[in-house]
């Protein structure tokens, strides 16, 4: 392994992360911050291969590398311009409660770095698209090579976005000949913005509890080493709606854009993903309607929340795959072709339930993290139904967005199956329940007495705080505004 | 403060406790994290899953074996390890343009009962060797020049009935009354009588 190269595909990443960051004006706790920089630096520094796939420029060492720098070079003007010495405040240990929870974090994530750096791709997905791709681009300088001299009458893999293969080449050129440690990138990162996320409003014991019970996710866990679309998708759907529920409390155009441009990635990770972040369309309209905003004020953020993943799926399927990929695909042949007939949803709704997540099958894949939140969710609605957050409100429809949204696609595309794409399509539900789960009123609650006992603060303290710490964000912002 | 904080330190780390005691998690955390496969177990043909007690043991392992093909063989079992065979011996051979048959899935789980290897598919058998393979039903069979045969020791009358007199038989792999070989094709006649063997099983995943 190429240790320099790695360092500084990392530096890269950031740079186009923070650049990005930066250019949407959006600002946040330094931690999250880098986190969020290196998460978003990833897919667009995939971007860097793609285009020079599409302007038909060999792809080598030196061309992958000049264009990288440009690249990171251009997003970073921003950051140059506007420079300020970082304000690093002061760095505040961990309490000592939470260091069983960190060292099993620990644990989990240099196994799963180690296995990601270590194992080769194992997915068919990926061994008989993207990955063959990217093995034959970095020999014969072209995303279309020799690979399509191969009879593919079994995989229709080659027509997956250029993600993957993009990450790969990098990976290949600069790290390492199995590449794939970009996930590893991506997981870490988010890892720790989750926990800062968590953090932000809960006490440190019931923020290890939560994350404990994510990142032990059994089937989710898994992705974090193999390669494949899955949890790359569900880092960036979760960021869309993350940015969404800020925009909804701070209303700043900026917040909508980046929210846009997550989904915009999901979109070109995965690009059935257009349809899932159309369904939060309404929930746009709907804040519109509440805040009684004037129609004309409404056209550009709709605009830019609808066209951004629209772009990236035209760049993808119409664009790469239509016009680049040497075998034809026309995308309207795999559409349900009897969309009149909906008890295919309905099937698909009950299948899902009852085979994916009320069975045995889904205490194997997701653990005990679907009832935990169940049951805390019936707790809000019981104890705490008038203090649901705007963020919580948020996650809530982003949950049910999945729920709906994956049977959706099961009907509308017949290749969506429920055991490969239903079950990894269901990763996205996972963090948007975290993030609900960081604005519930029983935690919150529970976070506030456990606080207050710790601190010896007067019982009466109790039940002021507890409304306080659900909606710090929305207040701060409000003022903000 | 001190006090208080301990307490919950030890609440903390009894939570973690007996999260990873609870039955699902105990069995997820030593199935799924703590034991892998044993590299040393993994002889070049067999998959055989060995465990490690301990995830130190296992990296440590596995950091001995640090070159790709190692790795790859590790990883892909038996299904890289013929692939990686028939390609050095054809290259060795300095052979021009092979198209390698391959026999159908099906035929091997319903016809033969053999479950220790899946044919690699054609994009994951050039992914390993940059060769062209071909499955019964690929549109350029008709090409194939050389194929892997994955037969029944028993079946001594068919392997007599496609092996041309003089012709040379590469032997692969032979245990569990399997043999895999690689022979060359050398005309339409014992294609024919190839493909006809097959005929009564689907060539797909």
């Amino acid at each position: 392994m190429n240790i320099l190269g790695f360092a500084f595909i990392l530096l890269l990443h950031f740079l186009c992360g923070r650049g990005a960051l930066q250019l949407f004006k959006i600002k946040l706790a330094p931690r999250a911050m880098v986190c969020i920089s290196f998460i978003v630096g990833v897919p667009l520094l995939s971007l860097v291969p793609f285009a020079l796939q599409l302007f038909h420029v060999p792809i080598t060492y030196n061309s992958v590398l000049i264009s990288m720098c440009i690249f990171a070079a251009l997003l970073s003007i921003g950051l140059v311009v506007k420079f300020k010495k970082p304000e690093l405040g002061k760095i505040k240990l961990p309490s000592v409660y939470e260091i069983p929870f960190i060292l099993i974090f620990l644990l989990l994530i240099i196994i799963s770095v180690w296995r990601c750096f270590y194992l080769p791709a194992s997915a068919r997905d990926m061994l008989s698209g993207p990955e063959v791709m990217a093995k034959y681009a970095v020999s014969e300088k072209s995303m279309i090579n020799s690979m399509f001299s191969v009879d593919l009458h079994t995989t229709n893999n080659y027509l997956k976005p250029p993600f993957v293969t993009s990450l790969q080449i990098i990976y290949k050129l600069f790290v390492s000949e199995i590449g794939q440690l970009w996930i590893s990138v991506l997981f870490v990162s988010f890892i720790i913005w989750l926990y800062d996320l968590l953090r932000a409003n809960l006490n440190p014991l019931i923020a290890g509890i939560i994350l404990l019970f994510f990142i032990t996710l059994p089937e989710v866990y898994a992705y974090t080493y193999l390669m494949l679309f899955d949890y790359s998708n569900m880092v960036f759907f979760f960021a869309g709606f993350y940015f969404l529920a800020r925009y909804r409390s701070s209303r700043q155009f900026n917040e909508l854009a980046f929210s846009a441009l997550m989904f915009a990635l999901a979109t070109y990770i995965r690009t059935e993903t257009l349809v899932l972040q159309y369904m939060a369309v309404p929930m746009l309209i709907y804040f519109f309607y509440k805040d009684k905003t004037p129609l004309k004020q409404t056209i550009k953020p709709l605009a830019t929340f609808m066209m951004a993943p629209l772009f990236f799926y035209i760049l993808c399927m119409t664009v790469f795959v239509k016009h680049y990929i040497p075998i034809h695909f026309d995308v309207s042949g795999e559409i349900n072709k009897h969309l009149g007939d909906v008890s295919v949803f309905f099937e698909r709704f009950s299948d899902m339930n009852s085979v994916l997540i009320f069975s045995d099958m889904g205490k194997t894949l997701y653990g005990y993290f679907i009832p935990m939140f169940i049951v805390v969710l019936i707790a809000d609605i019981i104890f705490f139904r008038k203090q649901f957050s705007i963020e919580a409100k948020v996650a809530l429809y982003g949950v049910l967005v999945v729920y709906i949204g994956m049977p959706l696609l099961g009907y509308l595309l017949p290749l969506v199956d429920l055991r490969n794409t239903t079950k990894r399509g269901l990763f996205k539900i996972f963090p948007l329940m975290v993030l609900y789960l960081r604005n519930s009123g029983s935690l919150i609650k529970l976070s506030t007495l456990i606080n207050n006992w710790e601190f010896s603060k007067p019982k009466d303290e109790v039940d002021k705080r507890m409304p306080q710490v659900a909606t710090t964000q929305s207040k701060g912002n409000a003022k903000k505004k | 403060m001190i006090f208080k904080r301990a307490v919950l330190f030890f609440i903390a780390l009894i939570i973690v406790i007996a999260f990873f005691k609870s039955d699902f998690y105990n069995t997820w955390f030593n199935t799924k994290i703590l034991q892998m496969q044993d590299p040393d177990s993994y002889t070049g043909v067999e998959d055989v899953p060995a465990v490690y007690d301990r995830v130190t043991d296992m990296i440590g392992k596995q950091a001995e074996r640090m070159s790709v093909r190692e790795r790859m063989e590790m990883r892909y079992g038996m299904s890289y390890y013929i692939s990686e065979a028939v390609d050095s011996i054809l290259k060795a051979n300095k052979v021009k343009d092979p198209y390698i048959l391959f026999p159908p899935n099906a035929y091997l789980k319903e016809g033969l009962h053999y479950n220790d290897f899946n044919v690699p598919e054609p994009a994951i058998f050039y992914y390993f060797t940059g060769l062209q393979e071909v499955w019964a039903n690929s549109p350029e069979v008709q090409k194939t020049n050389w194929t892997v045969i994955i037969e029944s020791l028993k079946n001594k009358d068919y392997l007599q009935q496609i092996i041309a007199e003089g012709q040379k038989i590469i032997p692969l792999y032979n245990g569990n009354g399997i043999v895999i070989a690689l022979i060359q094709v050398t005309d339409k006649q014992q294609l024919g009588l190839i493909l006809d063997h097959y005929k009564n099983y689907n060539a797909e995943l």
